[in-house]
This record gives structure tokens, C-alpha cells and sequence, in this order.
């Protein structure tokens, strides 16, 4: 037996370190946004709301930006969801040679640097008329955040056990049949929890969109971007306490629906 | 005529050849066992039937119909996989009436049914559960109740019982056989245990290397192995290769070694003659063994005793230096290294031609 006390001290020293370093920069937003004075300042100095009524002010543009954020977000996921789980089905239930090149395709985007990425696309939809900016961007958000759909089906699929298809087969269902009632209510887990991972990967992106960009389509993070060149008060600590809050209300919907397990275990 | 017929068969994977222009015919609420070693496509031939893969020639026909066209939904074969493929994500009574909801029942129908069954396999109480929660027994019988309810004209059974412990094994074997009787189903069940198929079976069939080496009633493979592959499969041991170097009536001498000969007396001499390169078996359970020396018997040493519950494994190296396996259940044996003497009785010997 080796020494448990010991062991348990370190590894709650290490726990209590690690929940203050991911949690301090959020607390320290949150007591921002509620912030009297203009200048960022700690401790704050007075309670004020008018930060939060800042983004909603007339001529602030971050609703709409928001709105376009959550839009391009979700039409990039869905479209991801019904690539990414088809493209993963058929690497893993069929064998043939270029199997393993085919995955790590799949999943280089995640090692392209997204400046170098953006520029080609910039470069290549330039001279494309048809491509609205809203398309353009969302093709990129396509390209960048589909491996994190794949890699979250694939792992799922390596270890499906194809025979519990077949066995629904034999049983009178028909290829559709067995796709909606059996594969994907079982890989459907994993399927959600990349989803999550690749919405707000989309939702937060701001490289990409901010090369893409025009006057006419405009996400958040790059409309606050924009905003910081010229002022540079916590109105943008109000918007992360807001997105913060929504973040979490997202993992909690997807806690009750599908549980925090799946999430976790991919 | 068989309603289940299976005609040249054979299934290719790159340059194996999993099954081998297999011929089968099978009669309406028979029961035939596969039996065969690991990888010798007793699998293979099941998927085949329910339609799962494509054979690269042959034809399976149920009832007169020829089924290579028709995809496996439509094939009405239920089938029992070895590792049971249950749906993780429905619960016990989902499983179970997943085929009858697919046909559109009435809904007092399918309860009626799906209750009906799971009394059957004893599972009465279990419906909620998810497989999960399940002992791997439990399990086993949903898979079965799965596969029965939907009534098919066909049922797979892809070793149903390996993975049980020796009394639930039990209790399933006289389970399975009794539903399988009820319901009159056509089924083949693969095993490979011979008793399980000798006991369960009409007929069995043996296989090896993706052929069939024989197929015959229980008793019949039992105790006339057609060769010595399906012999050693049967539960026969002691090997002996040589050549008939003298033949009297029921009399042989076979020489096993240079100089080395040993007399035998077999029932079916007639259909060995001199010079014959032959092969000799008989199982460990009917060598005789004997303390003192009697007549007909050979002279041999234990070098091995292996007690087996109720009864001992005695290895026996005989005087003309063959090894000897017997198998003895009330004698007082003599201790390791002592003499013993044996004797291979008339009628339970096989001798085969080379
Ligand atoms: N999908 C496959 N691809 C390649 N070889 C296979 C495939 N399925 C089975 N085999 C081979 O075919 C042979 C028969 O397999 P199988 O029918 O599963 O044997 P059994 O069920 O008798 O143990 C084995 O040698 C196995 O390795
Ligand atoms: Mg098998």
C-alpha cells in the first residue's frame, strides 16, 4: 500500500489550483461588468448596469451581431452534424485502403493555423460574386469546426458494434429505419457533445470572420473587436457575462437531455 | 425437399476461402447443429442465410424461394448473435417488440405477445430493464426472446450457450429445445461442443475449414466419425498411425513403429487388408485398464494421473512407446511410474484407411 493521505492532499492542492485558474479570469469579468468607472479597475468601484444597457443602446450594433453569430453557428452545425456523422459512418463501418488518410483529412483542420486558412479563403472567394459574406464565412466555420463533430462520432463508432444493426435488420427494420431507430439514438450522445464543442467554436470565432467580414454581415466577436480599437470599457465584460451565462444554461439543457457523462467521456 | 435449402455456397475474403460450395438441406422444424473449430465459417454461413453479406456463389432458398436478391429485413430469419447485439439504448419489452412494432401490431396484440415470450424465457418482471442491468444470462434470453417473438420462418442460433456458466448452460440447452419443439421452428444452432450438439440437435453437421466433413444423426457422428478429424472433434483421443501387417479373422497386428506390433481385435477387420496404412482411435472412456495382467491386454507405465472430479485422467506410455489416454472412474489406480495394463475392446475401436 502506498501512502493515501499523501496522495489525496497533492491531488486536492492541484484540484483547488486548477478550478482558481480556469474560474478567476471569469469571476473577474463578472465583478467588471458591473462596474461604476469607465476604466477597468480591481476591486470595482460602485455597482452600475449601464454597461448592460450599453449593448442594447440604439446605435450599438452587437444584437445584431449576436444574432448573426447564433445564425451562422447553427446553420454551420447542422450541416456539420449530417456530414460529419455520414462521413464518419462510412470510415468506420466499411473497410477499404485509404481508410486512416481519409480520418486524419477529416481532422486537419484543427492543425491549420486559422489566419493562414482565412487568407486562402479570402483569396480563393474574392473574385466569387455569387458568395455572399454570410456564406463565405460560413463556409470556413464549415471547414474549421468539423473535426470536432467527427472526432466525436468517430470515437463513438470505432467501438459500435455493427452487429446490433444487423440484428435490427433481421428483425424487419429497412436500412432508414435502422439508421434513425438504432445508430443514431446510440451514437446520438457523443453526436450532441461535438455539436456543442463545434457551435461555440463557431460562436467565438473570430479570425476567420474577421477576413470575411463586410458592412453588410458582421459577427460578435468581430463586432467587438471593432469596438475595442475605439473605446475600451467593460461593455465587453457585460457581453462575456452574458455569453457566459448562455454557455451555461446550454451545458445544463444538455445535461438534462442527453447528461454531463457523454459530454465528459468523449 | 428442404425448407431450408443451402446450394453450393461459398464465400470468399480476398484469397480465403470461408466457406467452400457447402450443400445443405434442411426440413421444416428440424434442428441441425454446426460444429466446428474457431474460424472454420460457421458465422459466415449464418450471415449468409439471414443476408447480411453477399455469398460469391451458391444460392440459399427457404421454401422453395430464392433469397440472394432479397435484402435481410424482408428474409423474415430470426437470428441469435454470439455476443447478443441487444439495443443498449431500448428496454427489455422495446427489444423485444421492436419487430412486432416495425409490422404494425396492434398495440394489446404486441403486449400480448411480447408478455407471452417473456414468460417463455422466464424473464417475467425484467421488461423495464435495460440491457445494462442485466446479468449476461438474462441478456442471453432477451436475445433469444428477440429473436423468437417475430415468429420467423428461420432461426439462427450463433452459439447461444458459450458464454454461460455449466448449469445455467444447462437449464438453457433443455429451454431452447423446448421452444424450438413448441414453436416447430427451423433452426440451425452453431456450438462447438459436440455434446451440446448431440444433444440438442436431429442432425449435425461437422465442419472444417469452410467444408462440411460429415453430417448424420447424433448417434450416428457420435460413434461412426466418417473421418478422423470428425473423430478427434468427437471426443475420440489416442491416435495411432502404423500398417496391418498380419490379418486373422477379427485378428489384426498393426506394426506402430519399426519392430514394434500390436495386436488388435476389431469388429469390422473385413473392410482392412494387409499392408493398409491405417489410422487407430478409440475414446479415453473405453480403453480398459487393468492392475494385473489379463488376456488380450498390453503392458504399459502411468506417467500421468489427472484427477478430474468424478473420474481420473491416466496418461499411459505403452510398451511399444505410444502414448495412451484412458479415463478411469472407480478403479484404485497404482501410483505414477508403476505398470498398468490396457486393452482397446473390439467394438470400440475405429480403425481408418489412410
Ligand atoms: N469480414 C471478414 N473479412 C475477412 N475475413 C473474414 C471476415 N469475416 C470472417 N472472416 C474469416 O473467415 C473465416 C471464417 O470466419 P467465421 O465464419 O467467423 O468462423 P467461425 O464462426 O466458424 O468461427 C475466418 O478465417 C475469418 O477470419
Ligand atoms: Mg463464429
Amino acid at each position: 500500500m502506498y501512502e493515501k493521505k499523501k496522495i489525496n492532499w497533492l491531488f486536492k492542492l492541484i484540484t483547488v489550483i486548477a478550478f482558481m485558474i480556469i474560474l478567476a479570469p471569469m469571476i473577474v469579468i463578472v465583478i467588471v461588468s458591473f462596474n461604476a468607472t469607465e476604466i477597468i479597475t480591481f476591486p470595482p468601484q460602485g455597482l452600475s448596469m449601464k454597461w448592460y444597457a450599453n449593448i442594447f443602446a440604439e446605435n450599438s450594433k452587437f444584437v445584431d451581431g449576436f444574432l448573426n453569430s447564433v445564425k451562422l453557428a447553427i446553420v454551420a452545425t447542422l450541416f456539420d452534424i449530417v456530414i460529419g456523422v455520414l462521413a464518419s459512418i462510412s470510415v468506420t463501418k466499411y473497410s477499404f485502403k485509404q481508410k486512416g488518410l481519409l480520418i486524419s483529412l477529416f481532422t486537419s483542420p484543427m492543425f491549420i493555423p486559422s489566419i493562414a486558412f482565412g487568407f486562402v479563403l479570402l483569396q480563393m472567394t474574392a473574385s466569387m460574386r455569387i458568395l455572399t459574406p454570410f456564406l463565405k464565412i460560413l463556409i470556413g466555420h464549415i471547414i474549421i469546426i468539423l473535426p470536432y463533430i467527427i472526432r466525436n462520432t468517430l470515437g463513438i463508432l470505432t467501438s459500435y458494434d455493427w452487429t446490433i444493426d444487423d440484428a435490427a435488420a433481421s428483425l424487419g427494420a429497412n436500412p432508414v429505419k435502422v439508421f434513425f431507430k438504432i445508430t443514431l439514438p446510440i451514437i446520438k450522445p457523443a453526436v450532441l457533445s461535438g455539436a456543442l464543442l463545434a457551435f461555440l467554436y463557431s460562436f467565438d470565432e473570430a479570425v476567420i470572420s474577421s477576413l470575411l467580414t463586410s458592412a453588410k454581415f458582421t459577427t460578435l466577436p468581430v463586432q467587438i473587436i471593432n469596438y475595442m480599437e475605439f473605446r475600451f470599457d467593460p461593455t465587453v465584460a457585460a457581453i462575456s457575462t452574458i455569453l457566459m451565462a448562455i454557455s451555461l444554461a446550454l451545458m445544463i439543457l444538455m445535461d438534462k437531455f442527453i447528461g454531463l457523462d457523454a459530454l465528459t467521456k468523449q | 425437399m428442404g425448407y431450408l435449402t443451402i446450394d453450393s455456397l461459398t464465400k470468399k475474403y480476398g484469397d480465403l476461402t470461408a466457406v467452400k460450395s457447402i450443400n445443405l438441406k434442411i426440413k421444416q422444424g428440424e434442428m441441425v447443429a454446426l460444429l466446428g473449430g474457431s474460424g472454420c465459417g460457421k458465422t459466415t454461413i449464418l450471415r449468409m442465410i439471414a443476408g447480411f453479406i453477399e455469398p460469391n456463389a451458391g444460392t440459399v432458398s427457404i421454401n422453395g424461394k430464392v433469397m440472394n436478391n432479397i435484402p435481410a429485413y424482408k428474409r423474415n430469419v430470426g437470428i441469435f448473435f454470439q455476443n447478443y447485439a441487444l439495443f443498449p439504448h431500448m428496454t427489455v419489452i422495446e427489444n423485444v417488440e421492436f419487430s412486432l412494432k416495425l409490422k404494425k401490431m396492434k398495440k394489446a396484440e404486441i403486449k400480448e405477445k411480447v408478455e407471452y415470450i417473456l414468460g417463455l424465457v422466464k424473464l417475467e418482471g425484467k421488461g423495464d430493464s435495460y440491457p445494462r442491468q442485466l446479468s449476461g444470462g438474462q441478456q442471453q434470453r432477451v436475445a433469444l426472446a428477440r429473436a423468437l417473438v417475430m415468429e420467423p420462418d428461420v432461426l439462427l442460433l450463433d452459439e447461444p450457450l458459450s458464454n454461460l456458466d455449466s448449469k445455467l448452460r444447462q437449464e438453457m440447452q433443455v429451454e431452447i429445445k423446448r421452444i424450438q419443439k413448441k414453436l416447430k421452428l427451423t433452426t440451425i444452432i452453431v456450438t462447438h461442443d459436440q455434446e451440446e450438439a448431440v444433444s440438442l440437435a436431429n442432425r449435425v453437421v461437422i465442419m472444417n475449414e469452410g467444408e462440411i466433413e460429415q453430417i448424420g444423426e447424433p448417434g450416428e457422428v457420435f460413434n461412426h466419425p466418417a473421418h478422423p478429424f470428425v473423430a478427434e472433434f468427437m471426443g475420440f483421443s489416442n491416435f495411432m498411425e502404423g500398417k496391418i501387417v498380419r490379418k486373422e479373422g477379427k485378428e489384426i497386428q498393426i506394426e506402430v513403429a519399426e519392430g514394434k506390433v500390436m495386436n488388435q481385435s476389431y469388429d469390422r477387420a473385413d473392410e482392412l487388408a494387409v499392408g493398409d496404412a491405417v489410422v487407430l482411435t478409440i475414446r479415453p472412456e473405453a480403453v480398459l485398464i487393468s492392475k494385473t495382467e489379463e488376456d488380450g491386454y498390453a503392458q504399459g507405465k502411468i506417467v500421468n494421473m489427472t484427477y478430474k472430479g468424478h473420474n481420473t485422467m491416466v496418461d499411459i506410455l505403452s510398451s511399444f512407446n505410444e502414448k495412451v489416454q484412458a479415463i478411469n472412474v472407480d478403479m484404485v489406480l497404482p501410483k505414477e511410474g508403476e505398470s498398468i495394463y490396457f486393452a482397446f475392446p473390439s467394438d470400440k475401436v475405429i480403425i481408418y484407411k489412410k
